[in-house]
């Protein structure tokens, strides 16, 4: 389906929604400001995505993944490097080992944070969809670029919904990436649905 | 319930999971409850399902479950409560009464009606996992603890060892110094020139540190030295006072500035080494001071010997060996200090004395080793300790033998010159020259303690000596001039005296003296005869002999050297005598020719007044037969005209002519005798106004002629006024006169210089003169012209030349018959 820059505003939307009411339930959670922003969110192709982060330069990531399927179906993650990650959650628990290791108890604490944040995001998608989805229950994953977006399938075509988040938590910045890939169709489901909408609402 | 037991059918197979689960229904009621929770927690299930959970589990009611599950119920995303952050969703407690470590899912499983959601809660016991990750966290951290305190204890290891080879190197240095110090034998400025080189080596960076000692104007440096804004200095210090400094300087920025530029071990190493130099400069400047007096003592000309306090000597320096004559000191260590003088008792008395009072000093006798005696001058004293406890006796001796000696001839000597003085004093205190003589011969006499004494004078043309007095103390009036001569060819010894300058002593009997001398010697009973030449003005005027009679005597040098001053003074006063006398005779010659000149003086005098009176009188006396004759001989020519004839009337008027002429002689006489009278009055003439004026009477009296005048303006000079007044009128009048029977004459005054002296001239063109008869010209009454050619009487020129003389001046004059005269005057 063509995409129209009114899509690409509307995903945006739908993704500060979600992102802003995950940062809502962390932040009563933590009972520490944690602020969530999405600098900028974009539409692109996985191969795109691909070199894209290549280009960022993270080695390694840490993601937590949610696996989604319906009208639309397809992965959400929410993806840091691995020592952002590590940091992030030291920060979260209070905790300062300064040891970039990633043992079961900081996997599940980034598993909860992870999944707080993407079902926000997934929420407000399946609201504005107004149909039942099925969700995998979060997992972590340790990969490389490649082999954290290799998941997505052997068709390079896939389309994939990119927001960069940027948590911010005292006087620390973290960058993390949602990342949502949509299976052959699933994008366009949801942009029939927001054209829908929209047209509903004008 | 059909709920409950529906679920409970579903959900049976999870009874026996080893994972604690639960359902939850929209409305929090419990729907299912398994064997797992049952067990964790000892809630049968009877007893919970169909309850809510928060009234069990009261935590459950807050809103970060309610909102979350919240989400389930109607369908949503999966939760994940993670064992750190809800590590008891459900609490259970272990046997040991800890509670489980939980990790709990909870996901939307559709209702039984299909309508909405249960939140399906699998629990999963993660205590012994977690407990495994914390002990591993507890070993990894212990065993990182361990790396990191081995990272210390390896840092701290290799500080150390920096520090050790630090303090090695400083140490180096330190001993090094130490060692420096210790040498003997290296001066003070090898020491400072080594020790600075000591200094880089020690620091830390040596190939950028150098070095310099500064001490009193002096500076020892390594080689590289040169000031930067990296220094540490130190104070070099001896007693307190700064003298000095060392200096340590970076000359580069150090790579590594962890402790500051130096570190602390050098700045205590730098320090040390100052202090060590100061302390070291100290002891060498004591030592030397010690040195010095000890050498000082041993090699002083002064004889120092140091007693015990009983008197016993423990040291004697040098000179104390020498003056007493011992070789060494063995022979007069330990021996009491009084052996060594002539009076062991006074002695004693110095030695108790300066005990007793501290000090003493004086004068004594003291014994050599052979016995012999010399006079020293002593001090001795006290030494006494810091706190003024007496420890020894110090005495200094010199030898006086010398300075007695020099004292008692510096005594003889005053003597002498007293006895001297007063000679001189009685000699020279008379000119007449036999009085004169006649004390030389009695001073001498006895100055000299002689039995007599005989002055003669050398007459060098007769080639004689007179003798003008031989006095003798056995003479009862002393001396007695004489007038006795004696030819020197007859006493050779006498003539060499007189013309070798030197005196001679002859003894009788002596075989090498002339037999002449020594025959007068036996005939006049005469033992010893010294004889002396009487020099002034490096003039030999004679001879003094001095006799002694009674016995033979032996004059010491200084008993010639008294006679010859006596003598030297002596010929002095003689011919200051003679020089007065003949002085005294010159003056009373001069006199009576002063006399002579005066009398002569006042001859003329009286002679020139008688003159002038004459003179006077006269003219005066000659003018009134004249004026008789003049005035008869008019009478005749009035009333006696018709009687004479022509012949008779003719020499009337010759009569009168030539009475007239002589008045006017007369007249001129006068005046020339009244110049000569009037006393001079000097004052400042303007000469050439003065000759304006007498130029503009002569031209009024003779308004036709043609004469030019030049007359030199501002010729000033000092003078009578009157008188040169009189000088210009006659020149000028002169000049006029004999330019008449010129047409066109010329006359000129004005100032010229001759031989350095201001020449003042009147010159005209006129009729001149014979410069033959110039002489004759300035004669009263001589004329060079007759009367008929120019009238005038001849006086006035004498007039000028008196007037002239009178003010000290000359008067001449120049010229030529026909081509006019100049006449020159000097004031």
């Amino acid at each position: 389906m063509y995409l129209k820059p009114y899509h690409i505003d509307a995903l945006r939307e739908l993704v500060n929604i979600g992102v802003g009411q995950a940062a809502g339930v962390l932040n009563q959670m933590l009972r520490s400001h944690i602020r969530l922003q999405v600098p900028h969110a974009r539409v692109l192709s996985l191969s795109e995505l691909k070199e894209e982060m290549e280009e960022l330069g993270a080695e390694t990531l840490s993601a937590v993944q949610l696996m989604f399927n319906g009208p639309s179906s397809g992965i959400a993650s929410l993806a840091f490097p691995t020592d952002s990650a590590v940091k992030f959650v030291d920060i979260l628990v209070g905790e300062e080992s300064g040891i970039p290791d990633f043992d079961s108890i900081k996997i599940g604490t980034l598993t909860e944070v992870g999944n707080i944040v993407l079902n926000g995001v997934m929420g407000s998608i399946g609201n504005i969809l107004n149909q039942r989805i099925g969700y995998s229950v979060p997992t972590y994953i340790e990969d490389s670029v490649k082999g954290l977006l290799g998941l997505g399938g052997p068709d390079p075509s896939t389309t994939v919904l990119w927001a960069q988040t940027r948590f911010t938590i005292e006087q620390y910045q973290i960058t993390g990436d949602v990342i949502l890939l949509f299976e052959m169709g699933s994008l366009d489901v949801l942009l029939a649905t927001i054209d829908r909408e929209l047209g509903e609402q004008s | 319930l059909n709920e409950i037991g529906l679920v409970g059918k579903n959900f049976d197979v999870l009874d026996h999971a080893p994972v604690g689960m639960f359902v939850l229904q929209k409305d929090s009621v419990v729907l299912f409850w398994n064997n797992c929770l049952e067990y964790w927690t000892g809630i049968p299930r009877s007893e919970i399902v169909g309850t809510k959970i928060g009234d069990h589990f009261l935590h459950l009611n807050e809103p970060i479950y309610s909102s979350r599950l919240q989400v389930i119920f109607e369908g949503g995303p999966p939760a994940i409560f993670s064992s750190q952050l809800h590590g008891h969703i459900i609490p259970s407690p272990l046997p040991s009464g800890q509670l489980r470590i939980q990790h709990t899912a909870v996901t939307a499983v559709p209702s039984s009606d299909g309508e909405g959601f249960y939140a399906l809660f699998a629990i999963q016991d993660v205590t012994d996992l977690t407990h495994l990750i914390e002990d591993y966290r507890a070993m990894r951290d212990q065993a990182l603890e361990e790396a990191r305190e081995r990272k210390r204890a390896e840092d701290a290891l290799w500080k150390q060892t920096r520090e050790l080879s630090e303090r090695v190197r400083q140490l180096n240095c330190l001993y090094g110094v130490a060692n420096l110090l210790g040498i003997q034998g290296v001066s003070l400025d090898e020491m400072l020139h080594m020790t600075v080189e000591l200094i880089p080596p020690a620091c830390q960076h040596p190939e950028i540190t150098c070095a310099r000692i500064t001490l009193e104007g002096q500076e020892f440096r390594t080689g590289n030295f040169r000031e930067t804004i990296w220094k540490q200095a130190h104070d070099i210090a001896v007693y307190g006072e700064r003298i000095g400094a060392l200096e340590v300087c970076y000359l580069g920025e150090r790579p590594e500035r962890d402790e500051g530029l130096f570190l602390e071990g050098e700045k205590s190493l730098f320090s040390a080494v100052a202090e060590a130099l100061g302390a070291v400069i100290e002891g060498k400047r004591v030592e030397d001071a010690l040195r010095i007096r000890d050498s000082a003592i041993a090699s002083s000309i002064n004889a120092i010997a140091i007693a015990d306090l009983e008197g016993n000597l423990t040291y004697v320096n040098r000179s104390f060996l020498k003056l007493w004559g011992y070789d060494s000191d063995k022979k007069v260590l330990g021996k009491h200090s009084v052996e060594f003088w002539q009076s062991e008792e006074k002695a004693s008395e110095a030695l108790e004395a300066s005990r007793d009072g501290g000090s003493w000093m004086g004068e004594l006798v003291a014994r050599r080793k052979d016995g012999s005696l010399f006079d020293v001058q002593l001090s001795a004293s006290v030494v006494r300790d810091e706190v003024g406890r007496p420890i020894c006796m110090m005495t200094s001796c010199v030898d006086i033998t010398e300075r007695k000696r020099a004292e008692d001839a510096l005594k003889r000597r005053n003597r002498e010159l007293a006895t001297l003085y007063e000679a001189a004093t009685a000699i020279s205190s008379n000119l007449s020259l036999s009085v004169v003589i006649q004390t030389v011969a009695d001073q001498m006499t006895q100055a000299l303690d002689s039995s007599g004494c005989a002055l003669s004078l050398w007459d060098r043309k007769r080639g004689l000596v007179e003798t003008l007095v031989d006095y003798s103390v056995d003479w009862p009036d002393g001396a007695e001039p004489l007038g006795t001569t004696y030819d020197l060819n007859d006493y050779p010894a006498t003539r060499s005296v007189l013309e070798t300058r030197h005196p001679m002593v002859i003894q009788c009997g002596d075989p090498m003296a002339d037999v002449t001398e020594l025959a007068w010697m036996e005939k006049e009973k005469v033992q010893t005869l010294l004889m002396l030449p009487l020099i002034a003005r490096d003039q030999v005027l004679g001879l003094v002999e001095l006799f002694d009679e009674t016995e033979a005597r032996d004059y010491t040098p200084e008993e010639i050297r008294l006679a010859q001053s006596l003598a030297a003074q002596a010929a002095i006063a003689i011919e200051n005598a003679r020089l007065y006398e003949q002085a005294q005779q010159e003056i009373t010659e001069r006199r009576r020719a002063e006399e002579a000149l005066r009398e002569r003086t006042a001859q003329l005098e009286a002679a020139n007044k008688e003159l002038e009176a004459f003179t006077y009188s006269v003219s005066h006396d000659l003018r009134a037969p004249l004026r008789s004759i003049d005035g008869f001989s008019l009478a005749l020519l009035e009333d006696y005209a018709d009687k004479l004839d022509e012949d008779g009337q003719d020499y009337l008027r010759r009569v009168r002519a030539a009475s007239q002429r002589m008045a006017q002689l007369i007249e001129d006489l006068l005046k020339l005798s009244r110049l000569t009278r009037r006393e001079m009055r000097r004052e400042t003439v303007d000469l050439s106004t003065l000759a304006q004026e007498i130029v503009a009477e002569l031209e009024q009296r003779e308004p036709d002629r043609q004469v030019e005048f030049v007359v030199e303006e501002g010729v000033v000079t000092d003078g009578d006024a009157g008188l040169l007044r009189v000088v210009l009128e006659n020149l000028l009048g002169n000049a006029w006169k004999f330019t008449t029977r010129h047409p066109r004459a010329m006359i000129e005054f004005g100032v010229t210089r001759h031989d350095g002296q201001a020449a003042y001239f009147v010159r005209d063109d006129g009729a001149g003169f014979d410069t033959a008869y110039a002489d004759r010209l300035f004669g009263a009454f001589q004329r060079l012209h007759s009367e008929k050619e120019f009238e005038g009487t001849g006086i006035g020129l004498a007039t000028v030349q008196r007037i002239i003389h009178r003010h000290g001046g000359r008067v001449w004059a120049e010229g030529a018959v026909g081509q006019g005269a100049t006449f020159y005057f000097t004031l």
